[in-house]
Protein backbone atom coordinates (compact mmCIF):
# COMPACT_ATOMS: atom_id res chain seq x y z
CA UNK A 1 0.00 0.00 0.00
CA UNK A 2 1.53 3.59 -1.18
CA UNK A 3 1.61 5.98 1.61
CA UNK A 4 -0.60 8.19 -0.36
CA UNK A 5 -3.31 5.42 0.34
CA UNK A 6 -2.37 5.07 3.76
CA UNK A 7 -2.59 8.86 4.18
CA UNK A 8 -5.83 8.52 2.77
CA UNK A 9 -7.36 5.65 4.94
CA UNK A 10 -5.58 7.55 7.99
CA UNK A 11 -7.47 10.80 7.93
CA UNK A 12 -10.90 8.54 6.66
CA UNK A 13 -10.36 6.76 10.40
CA UNK A 14 -10.29 10.46 11.77
CA UNK A 15 -13.07 12.35 10.07
CA UNK A 16 -15.31 9.43 7.63
CA UNK A 17 -17.90 8.98 10.41
CA UNK A 18 -18.75 12.89 10.84
CA UNK A 19 -22.05 13.35 9.69
CA UNK A 20 -24.18 16.51 9.61
CA UNK A 21 -27.20 16.33 12.35
CA UNK A 22 -29.93 18.12 12.78
CA UNK A 23 -29.18 20.19 15.27
CA UNK A 24 -26.57 21.66 12.98
CA UNK A 25 -29.25 22.09 10.22
CA UNK A 26 -31.02 24.36 12.99
CA UNK A 27 -27.89 26.26 14.15
CA UNK A 28 -27.67 27.13 10.27
CA UNK A 29 -31.16 28.40 10.17
CA UNK A 30 -30.67 30.64 12.91
CA UNK A 31 -27.71 31.67 11.84
CA UNK A 32 -29.28 32.61 8.59
CA UNK A 33 -32.18 34.10 10.14
CA UNK A 34 -29.58 36.65 11.76
CA UNK A 35 -28.68 38.55 8.89
CA UNK A 36 -30.41 38.51 5.49
CA UNK A 37 -28.36 35.77 3.55
CA UNK A 38 -29.56 36.87 0.33
CA UNK A 39 -27.13 39.60 0.43
CA UNK A 40 -24.48 37.80 1.49
CA UNK A 41 -21.17 38.59 0.78
CA UNK A 42 -19.51 36.94 -2.48
CA UNK A 43 -17.69 33.14 -1.56
CA UNK A 44 -13.98 34.76 -2.40
CA UNK A 45 -13.87 36.33 0.70
CA UNK A 46 -10.23 38.64 -0.01
CA UNK A 47 -11.30 41.89 -1.68
CA UNK A 48 -9.56 43.69 0.93
CA UNK A 49 -6.61 42.10 1.91
CA UNK A 50 -6.05 41.66 -1.88
CA UNK A 51 -6.19 45.63 -1.77
CA UNK A 52 -4.31 45.77 0.80
CA UNK A 53 -2.00 43.45 -0.56
CA UNK A 54 -1.87 45.09 -4.16
CA UNK A 55 -0.94 48.55 -2.00
CA UNK A 56 1.72 47.22 -0.12
CA UNK A 57 3.77 45.78 -3.44
CA UNK A 58 3.12 49.31 -4.76
CA UNK A 59 4.54 50.65 -2.33
CA UNK A 60 7.78 48.02 -2.23
CA UNK A 61 8.23 48.24 -6.12
CA UNK A 62 7.72 51.87 -6.11
CA UNK A 63 10.87 51.68 -3.06
CA UNK A 64 12.72 49.47 -5.25
CA UNK A 65 12.50 52.11 -7.96
CA UNK A 66 13.46 55.05 -6.12
CA UNK A 67 16.49 52.75 -4.57
CA UNK A 68 17.77 51.61 -7.81
CA UNK A 69 17.15 54.74 -9.77
CA UNK A 70 19.23 56.90 -6.53
CA UNK A 71 21.62 54.38 -7.21
CA UNK A 72 22.34 54.90 -10.82
CA UNK A 73 22.44 58.43 -9.94
CA UNK A 74 25.12 58.72 -7.20
CA UNK A 75 27.19 56.23 -9.07
CA UNK A 76 26.71 58.20 -12.59
CA UNK A 77 28.22 61.23 -10.44
CA UNK A 78 31.08 59.34 -8.68
CA UNK A 79 31.74 57.52 -11.71
CA UNK A 80 30.29 58.34 -14.56
CA UNK A 81 30.64 54.94 -16.04
CA UNK A 82 27.30 53.20 -15.37
CA UNK A 83 24.95 55.56 -16.30
CA UNK A 84 26.62 56.00 -19.87
CA UNK A 85 28.96 54.25 -21.84
CA UNK A 86 32.62 55.47 -21.85
CA UNK A 87 32.70 57.55 -25.30
CA UNK A 88 35.88 57.94 -27.43
CA UNK A 89 37.94 60.13 -29.24
CA UNK A 90 37.71 60.47 -33.01
CA UNK A 91 40.41 58.30 -34.59
CA UNK A 92 43.09 59.93 -36.97
CA UNK A 93 42.25 60.05 -40.58
CA UNK A 94 45.62 58.12 -41.12
CA UNK A 95 47.96 55.68 -40.17
CA UNK A 96 47.04 52.91 -37.45
CA UNK A 97 45.95 54.19 -34.13
CA UNK A 98 44.80 52.94 -30.57
CA UNK A 99 42.51 55.05 -28.66
CA UNK A 100 41.20 54.81 -25.54
CA UNK A 101 38.07 55.65 -23.77
CA UNK A 102 37.35 58.60 -21.63
CA UNK A 103 37.21 56.45 -18.83
CA UNK A 104 37.10 53.28 -17.29
CA UNK A 105 34.40 51.09 -16.69
CA UNK A 106 33.69 49.49 -13.34
CA UNK A 107 33.53 45.59 -13.20
CA UNK A 108 33.02 43.76 -10.43
CA UNK A 109 35.70 44.90 -7.64
CA UNK A 110 38.23 45.97 -10.50
CA UNK A 111 37.56 48.09 -13.60
CA UNK A 112 37.96 47.56 -17.19
CA UNK A 113 39.48 49.56 -20.36
CA UNK A 114 38.58 48.84 -23.81
CA UNK A 115 40.66 50.37 -26.56
CA UNK A 116 39.54 50.35 -29.74
CA UNK A 117 42.05 49.99 -32.65
CA UNK A 118 42.42 49.49 -36.41
CA UNK A 119 45.02 47.10 -36.36
CA UNK A 120 44.50 43.38 -38.13
CA UNK A 121 43.03 41.34 -35.45
CA UNK A 122 45.68 39.25 -34.19
CA UNK A 123 48.18 41.53 -33.71
CA UNK A 124 49.84 40.83 -30.18
CA UNK A 125 49.95 43.76 -27.98
CA UNK A 126 51.64 44.07 -24.86
CA UNK A 127 50.04 46.27 -21.90
CA UNK A 128 51.86 48.09 -18.96
CA UNK A 129 49.90 49.69 -15.87
CA UNK A 130 52.72 50.27 -13.63
CA UNK A 131 51.89 47.36 -10.98
CA UNK A 132 51.49 44.79 -13.60
CA UNK A 133 52.15 43.91 -17.58
CA UNK A 134 50.96 41.59 -19.28
CA UNK A 135 51.90 39.80 -22.64
CA UNK A 136 50.92 39.23 -25.73
CA UNK A 137 46.74 39.31 -25.96
CA UNK A 138 45.83 39.64 -29.67
CA UNK A 139 43.50 42.64 -30.75
CA UNK A 140 40.01 41.09 -31.56
CA UNK A 141 37.55 42.71 -33.51
CA UNK A 142 39.07 45.84 -33.33
CA UNK A 143 39.77 46.24 -29.70
CA UNK A 144 41.82 45.56 -26.87
CA UNK A 145 40.12 44.86 -23.54
CA UNK A 146 42.43 44.79 -20.65
CA UNK A 147 40.86 43.56 -16.96
CA UNK A 148 42.32 45.02 -13.86
CA UNK A 149 41.37 45.27 -10.53
CA UNK A 150 41.41 48.67 -8.39
CA UNK A 151 45.01 49.35 -8.69
CA UNK A 152 45.63 48.25 -12.08
CA UNK A 153 46.64 45.19 -11.70
CA UNK A 154 46.05 43.53 -15.13
CA UNK A 155 44.06 40.22 -15.77
CA UNK A 156 42.29 40.20 -12.32
CA UNK A 157 39.25 42.17 -11.24
CA UNK A 158 39.51 40.29 -7.74
CA UNK A 159 39.70 43.26 -4.69
CA UNK A 160 43.05 43.17 -3.27
CA UNK A 161 42.05 44.45 0.29
CA UNK A 162 42.93 47.90 1.82
CA UNK A 163 45.77 46.18 3.66
CA UNK A 164 47.42 45.10 0.45
CA UNK A 165 46.65 48.67 -0.92
CA UNK A 166 48.77 50.52 1.23
CA UNK A 167 51.69 48.34 0.64
CA UNK A 168 51.57 49.57 -2.73
CA UNK A 169 53.83 51.69 -4.43
CA UNK A 170 51.74 55.01 -4.53
CA UNK A 171 51.13 56.49 -7.75
CA UNK A 172 48.84 59.96 -8.59
CA UNK A 173 47.03 58.17 -11.65
CA UNK A 174 46.68 54.80 -13.51
CA UNK A 175 48.67 54.58 -16.66
CA UNK A 176 48.07 52.34 -18.86
CA UNK A 177 50.40 52.06 -21.89
CA UNK A 178 49.76 49.58 -24.79
CA UNK A 179 52.78 48.81 -26.74
CA UNK A 180 52.75 46.97 -30.48
CA UNK A 181 55.98 45.92 -31.85
CA UNK A 182 57.40 42.99 -34.14
CA UNK A 183 59.33 41.87 -30.67
CA UNK A 184 57.09 41.09 -29.26
CA UNK A 185 57.26 41.11 -25.03
CA UNK A 186 59.74 43.15 -24.63
CA UNK A 187 58.30 45.96 -23.19
CA UNK A 188 56.39 45.07 -20.36
CA UNK A 189 57.42 45.90 -17.19
CA UNK A 190 56.81 45.10 -13.83
CA UNK A 191 56.63 41.41 -13.65
CA UNK A 192 59.42 38.92 -14.76
CA UNK A 193 58.64 37.49 -18.51
CA UNK A 194 59.75 34.09 -18.57
CA UNK A 195 60.37 32.09 -21.99
CA UNK A 196 60.28 32.86 -24.87
CA UNK A 197 57.52 35.62 -26.11
CA UNK A 198 55.18 34.82 -28.95
CA UNK A 199 55.98 35.99 -32.28
CA UNK A 200 53.94 38.34 -34.42
CA UNK A 201 51.21 35.79 -36.68
CA UNK A 202 51.92 35.52 -40.33
CA UNK A 203 48.71 37.32 -41.26
CA UNK A 204 49.64 40.18 -39.08
CA UNK A 205 53.31 39.97 -40.71
CA UNK A 206 52.20 39.97 -44.05
CA UNK A 207 50.24 43.14 -43.48
CA UNK A 208 52.31 45.16 -41.04
CA UNK A 209 55.83 43.98 -42.50
CA UNK A 210 58.56 41.89 -41.28
CA UNK A 211 59.99 44.54 -39.07
CA UNK A 212 56.34 46.75 -38.75
CA UNK A 213 57.99 48.60 -41.58
CA UNK A 214 54.15 49.28 -42.59
CA UNK A 215 52.53 50.63 -39.63
CA UNK A 216 52.15 54.40 -39.88
CA UNK A 217 50.66 56.67 -37.84
CA UNK A 218 51.05 59.51 -35.10
CA UNK A 219 51.40 57.15 -32.75
CA UNK A 220 54.38 54.92 -34.13
CA UNK A 221 58.12 55.14 -33.57
CA UNK A 222 61.02 54.57 -35.61
CA UNK A 223 63.25 52.59 -33.40
CA UNK A 224 66.53 50.31 -35.13
CA UNK A 225 64.53 46.69 -34.56
CA UNK A 226 61.24 48.12 -36.60
CA UNK A 227 58.38 50.40 -36.10
CA UNK A 228 56.54 50.77 -32.96
CA UNK A 229 52.99 52.12 -31.75
CA UNK A 230 53.15 52.91 -28.58
CA UNK A 231 49.48 54.55 -26.68
CA UNK A 232 49.08 55.34 -23.42
CA UNK A 233 46.07 56.74 -21.27
CA UNK A 234 45.73 58.42 -18.05
CA UNK A 235 43.10 57.82 -15.60
CA UNK A 236 42.17 58.92 -12.17
CA UNK A 237 42.38 55.84 -9.43
CA UNK A 238 38.55 54.75 -8.85
CA UNK A 239 37.00 56.28 -5.68
CA UNK A 240 38.84 55.20 -2.67
CA UNK A 241 37.21 51.98 -0.96
CA UNK A 242 40.51 52.69 1.92
CA UNK A 243 41.15 55.36 3.93
CA UNK A 244 43.09 58.54 2.52
CA UNK A 245 46.87 57.45 1.64
CA UNK A 246 45.81 54.45 -0.61
CA UNK A 247 47.32 54.03 -3.88
CA UNK A 248 43.49 54.73 -5.43
CA UNK A 249 43.57 58.50 -3.89
CA UNK A 250 40.38 60.51 -4.45
CA UNK A 251 38.77 60.96 -7.28
CA UNK A 252 40.22 63.34 -9.79
CA UNK A 253 39.61 64.25 -13.34
CA UNK A 254 37.67 61.90 -15.82
CA UNK A 255 39.48 62.64 -18.92
CA UNK A 256 42.38 60.62 -19.70
CA UNK A 257 45.82 62.04 -21.37
CA UNK A 258 46.50 59.61 -24.96
CA UNK A 259 49.64 59.72 -26.06
CA UNK B 1 -24.82 15.07 -6.44
CA UNK B 2 -25.10 18.44 -7.98
CA UNK B 3 -27.45 17.51 -10.72
CA UNK B 4 -29.56 16.46 -7.93
CA UNK B 5 -29.24 19.54 -6.06
CA UNK B 6 -29.92 21.48 -9.01
CA UNK B 7 -33.37 19.52 -9.99
CA UNK B 8 -34.23 19.82 -6.24
CA UNK B 9 -33.53 23.39 -5.86
CA UNK B 10 -37.14 25.03 -6.82
CA UNK B 11 -36.71 28.04 -4.46
CA UNK B 12 -32.94 28.95 -2.62
CA UNK B 13 -34.22 27.30 0.79
CA UNK B 14 -34.58 23.79 -1.02
CA UNK B 15 -31.33 24.26 -2.76
CA UNK B 16 -30.00 25.20 0.89
CA UNK B 17 -31.44 22.11 2.38
CA UNK B 18 -30.09 20.31 -0.71
CA UNK B 19 -26.65 21.44 -0.30
CA UNK B 20 -26.57 20.64 3.35
CA UNK B 21 -28.22 17.50 3.21
CA UNK B 22 -25.04 16.79 0.25
CA UNK B 23 -22.16 18.40 0.78
CA UNK B 24 -22.41 19.93 4.58
CA UNK B 25 -20.76 16.66 6.38
CA UNK B 26 -18.24 16.55 3.53
CA UNK B 27 -17.02 19.73 4.20
CA UNK B 28 -17.09 19.17 7.88
CA UNK B 29 -14.67 16.38 7.21
CA UNK B 30 -12.63 17.84 5.12
CA UNK B 31 -11.89 21.04 7.18
CA UNK B 32 -11.48 18.68 10.13
CA UNK B 33 -8.74 16.60 7.89
CA UNK B 34 -7.36 20.00 7.95
CA UNK B 35 -6.61 20.13 11.14
CA UNK B 36 -10.00 22.07 12.12
CA UNK B 37 -11.66 20.74 15.88
CA UNK B 38 -15.15 19.69 15.05
CA UNK B 39 -16.55 22.93 16.99
CA UNK B 40 -14.34 25.27 15.04
CA UNK B 41 -15.23 22.93 11.47
CA UNK B 42 -18.97 23.50 11.80
CA UNK B 43 -18.45 27.07 12.52
CA UNK B 44 -16.35 27.30 9.43
CA UNK B 45 -18.76 25.17 7.12
CA UNK B 46 -22.10 27.17 8.50
CA UNK B 47 -20.92 30.37 7.74
CA UNK B 48 -19.89 29.77 4.24
CA UNK B 49 -23.20 27.64 3.84
CA UNK B 50 -24.80 31.41 4.76
CA UNK B 51 -22.34 32.95 2.85
CA UNK B 52 -22.91 30.41 -0.60
CA UNK B 53 -26.90 30.71 0.39
CA UNK B 54 -27.75 33.16 -2.51
CA UNK B 55 -26.11 31.84 -5.29
CA UNK B 56 -27.05 27.91 -4.50
CA UNK B 57 -30.11 28.18 -6.67
CA UNK B 58 -28.08 29.59 -9.52
CA UNK B 59 -25.40 27.42 -9.68
CA UNK B 60 -24.75 25.08 -12.46
CA UNK B 61 -25.11 21.70 -12.17
CA UNK B 62 -21.68 19.91 -11.09
CA UNK B 63 -19.84 22.88 -9.07
CA UNK B 64 -21.97 23.47 -6.38
CA UNK B 65 -19.61 20.99 -3.91
CA UNK B 66 -16.71 22.94 -5.29
CA UNK B 67 -18.29 26.32 -4.52
CA UNK B 68 -18.93 25.63 -1.11
CA UNK B 69 -15.06 23.67 -0.94
CA UNK B 70 -13.67 27.03 -2.51
CA UNK B 71 -15.55 29.30 0.33
CA UNK B 72 -14.35 26.84 3.07
CA UNK B 73 -10.96 27.53 2.35
CA UNK B 74 -11.15 30.80 1.56
CA UNK B 75 -13.14 31.61 5.22
CA UNK B 76 -10.11 28.69 6.75
CA UNK B 77 -7.40 31.05 5.30
CA UNK B 78 -8.72 34.49 6.66
CA UNK B 79 -8.80 32.41 10.08
CA UNK B 80 -5.40 31.28 9.93
CA UNK B 81 -4.19 35.06 8.29
CA UNK B 82 -6.39 36.96 11.95
CA UNK B 83 -4.66 34.48 14.32
CA UNK B 84 -1.30 35.24 12.64
CA UNK B 85 -1.83 38.63 12.58
CA UNK B 86 -2.94 38.92 16.21
CA UNK B 87 0.03 36.82 17.38
CA UNK B 88 -1.74 33.74 18.69
CA UNK B 89 -0.05 30.49 18.05
CA UNK B 90 0.47 29.23 14.61
CA UNK B 91 -0.84 25.47 13.89
CA UNK B 92 -2.54 25.80 17.03
CA UNK B 93 -5.83 23.45 15.80
CA UNK B 94 -2.90 20.86 14.44
CA UNK B 95 -1.49 20.77 17.55
CA UNK B 96 -4.30 20.85 19.99
CA UNK B 97 -5.60 17.96 17.52
CA UNK B 98 -2.90 15.56 17.36
CA UNK B 99 -2.45 15.64 20.88
CA UNK B 100 -6.06 14.45 21.20
CA UNK B 101 -5.77 11.36 18.50
CA UNK B 102 -4.44 7.95 19.35
CA UNK B 103 -0.85 8.07 19.59
CA UNK B 104 -0.33 4.80 17.41
CA UNK B 105 -1.92 6.41 14.65
CA UNK B 106 1.88 7.99 13.43
CA UNK B 107 0.46 8.98 10.14
CA UNK B 108 -2.47 11.44 11.05
CA UNK B 109 0.04 12.97 14.04
CA UNK B 110 2.65 13.39 11.24
CA UNK B 111 -0.04 15.15 9.21
CA UNK B 112 -0.97 17.69 11.39
CA UNK B 113 2.16 18.48 12.35
CA UNK B 114 2.64 19.49 8.21
CA UNK B 115 2.94 23.21 7.73
CA UNK B 116 -0.51 24.51 6.88
CA UNK B 117 0.10 24.34 3.39
CA UNK B 118 1.52 21.40 3.17
CA UNK B 119 -1.09 19.45 4.83
CA UNK B 120 -3.52 21.42 2.82
CA UNK B 121 -1.96 20.53 -0.62
CA UNK B 122 -2.22 16.41 0.65
CA UNK B 123 -5.52 16.59 2.21
CA UNK B 124 -7.09 18.00 -1.48
CA UNK B 125 -4.83 15.53 -3.61
CA UNK B 126 -5.65 12.45 -1.57
CA UNK B 127 -8.67 12.90 0.27
CA UNK B 128 -10.89 14.95 -1.84
CA UNK B 129 -8.97 13.35 -4.47
CA UNK B 130 -8.48 16.45 -6.45
CA UNK B 131 -6.00 17.42 -9.86
CA UNK B 132 -2.74 19.66 -8.99
CA UNK B 133 -4.74 22.02 -11.04
CA UNK B 134 -7.60 22.29 -9.15
CA UNK B 135 -5.92 22.60 -6.09
CA UNK B 136 -3.47 24.99 -7.56
CA UNK B 137 -6.95 26.98 -7.92
CA UNK B 138 -8.50 26.88 -4.53
CA UNK B 139 -5.47 27.34 -2.97
CA UNK B 140 -4.39 30.51 -4.74
CA UNK B 141 -0.93 29.03 -6.23
CA UNK B 142 0.59 27.62 -8.97
CA UNK B 143 0.52 24.03 -9.72
CA UNK B 144 4.19 23.96 -9.81
CA UNK B 145 3.92 25.21 -6.23
CA UNK B 146 1.03 22.36 -5.64
CA UNK B 147 3.32 19.47 -6.42
CA UNK B 148 6.21 21.37 -4.22
CA UNK B 149 4.58 21.30 -1.40
CA UNK B 150 3.27 17.96 -1.61
CA UNK B 151 6.38 16.05 -2.49
CA UNK B 152 7.99 17.95 0.85
CA UNK B 153 4.76 17.02 2.54
CA UNK B 154 5.10 13.21 1.64
CA UNK B 155 8.78 13.08 2.03
CA UNK B 156 8.38 14.52 6.00
CA UNK B 157 5.70 11.88 6.13
CA UNK B 158 7.64 9.18 5.10
CA UNK B 159 10.57 10.22 7.34
CA UNK B 160 8.24 10.38 10.19
CA UNK B 161 6.50 7.29 9.52
CA UNK B 162 9.96 5.17 9.06
CA UNK B 163 12.00 7.13 11.51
Amino acid sequence: MTLEERLRQAIDRRVGDTKADERAWESLHARLGDRSYREAVPPVAHPRQRLVAAVVAFAVFGAAALLVGTAFRVAGRADNTLATSPSYPNPPDSGYWIIFPDSTTPVGDGMQVVARTNLPDGTLYSANTGPSGECCPPVQDGQIVLSMNEVGQLGTSEEIGCETVHTMPSTPALVITITVDSDTGQHVVGVPFGGTPPEQPESVLAILGDRFQNLTGDQVVQTAGGNRLVAAATYPWPVAQCSTGSTAGNLISRAPSTT
Amino acid sequence: VDAVIKEEAQTSDVALRAAFDRCYAAMLRLCMALGDQRGDAEDIVQEAFVRAAPKLGDLEPGVVKAYLRQVVLNLRLDRIRATNRFGLIRGRHAEDHASAVDERDVLWSALMGLPERQRACLVLRFYEDLPEREVARLLGCSVGSVKSHTHRGLARLRKEVKP
